[in-house]
């Protein structure tokens, strides 16, 4: 299914499609092709009743990219609670 | 009986008889003139075999043909003298799609990570090389890549747990595997602790180096 360029929450699409009644494994997305697996794990289409709920989904905002400092300041931190610092 | 002039060379062996002091040129079964008829036919014969061209056979050199009716005695065997793929194939799969994402919780297929090698020989290794990098959006939240081998259990698993919301960072999957078929597929495949990851862009990359015995 194309995504014709919307940006989508897998995990929250996820739950919106369950909520339609349309119960997949999981979702995937490789570029602009929105997919769910088959029992091998395999990429294959969404089913085509997917495509309103698709429509009406209003993604959540994105979460705020991440900094290289942001990534030394967490593991600093993860280190110092084992360590029991501050 | 006459000796029968025609030899069985070159579709099989020829066993000669053996003159001895008391034998005459014209005793039946050594006739000289139908075993010197003989001898001539094994030596053309052998001629064919060996090919044209003057050179001597020194340690360790073995003997090739370079050319239709023509050999030589080669001091190592060059690429040029063995056939491709003979000794080792080489299969490769480069990510295209930027950014393929997951949800799954189990093992699903990597987009684009998929090779296929054929004309394998069986008990040959397989190395398979996987590099890629990946982010996860959510912190303490994992993604685990490994091999399949023709869609049997992944092995050779390797993890990556953001510290951080999307933090990303490169997984390495090596594995030797021994073929027991002609035909071998090899993905890599992965699965995020919780939704989502990424493969960011395209960065990713499956080499399958078959190194036969």
């Amino acid at each position: 299914m194309n995504l014709n360029g919307k940006r989508v929450d897998l995990a929250q699409l996820q739950a919106e499609l369950a909520t339609a009644g349309i119960t997949v494994p999981a979702l995937g997305t490789a570029g602009e092709d929105l997919h769910t697996y088959d029992e091998d794990g395999a990429a294959i289409d969404m089913p085509p009743e997917s495509a309103a709920v698709l429509e009406a989904h209003d993604p959540a905002p994105p979460p705020p990219p991440v900094t290289l400092d942001d990534v030394i300041a967490a593991a600093v931190a993860r280190a110092l609670a084992e360590r029991g610092l501050k | 009986m006459p000796l029968n002039p025609v030899p069985n060379y070159p579709a099989s062996l020829d066993s000669l008889p053996d003159p001895t002091s008391a034998t005459y040129v014209d005793d039946d079964g050594f006739e000289l003139d139908l075993l010197l008829s003989k001898h001539n036919a094994i030596m053309e014969a052998l001629e064919a075999k060996l090919g044209t061209g003057a050179s001597v056979p020194d340690a360790n050199e073995v003997l090739v043909g370079n050319g239709a009716g023509a050999s030589t005695w080669l001091a190592g065997l060059t690429a040029d003298y063995i056939a491709a793929n003979a000794v080792s194939q080489v299969g490769s799969a480069n990510g295209s799609s930027f950014g393929p994402t997951t949800t799954s919780a189990s093992y699903v297929d990597l987009t684009d990570m998929s090779v296929t090698l054929t004309g394998v020989t069986v008990g040959s290794k397989l190395v398979a090389i996987f590099s890629g990098t990946f982010q996860h959006n959510t912190v303490t939240a994992g993604v685990k890549t490994a091999f399949s081998l023709d869609g049997a259990a992944e092995v050779g698993g390797s993890t990556f747990v953001a510290a951080a919301t999307n933090q990303q960072s490169p997984l390495v999957l090596v594995r030797v595997f021994t073929a027991t078929a002609t035909s071998h597929t090899i993905k890599t495949r992965w699965f995020a602790s919780t939704p989502t990851a990424t493969a960011v862009g395209t960065d990713r990359t499956l080499i399958v180096v078959e190194l036969k015995r």
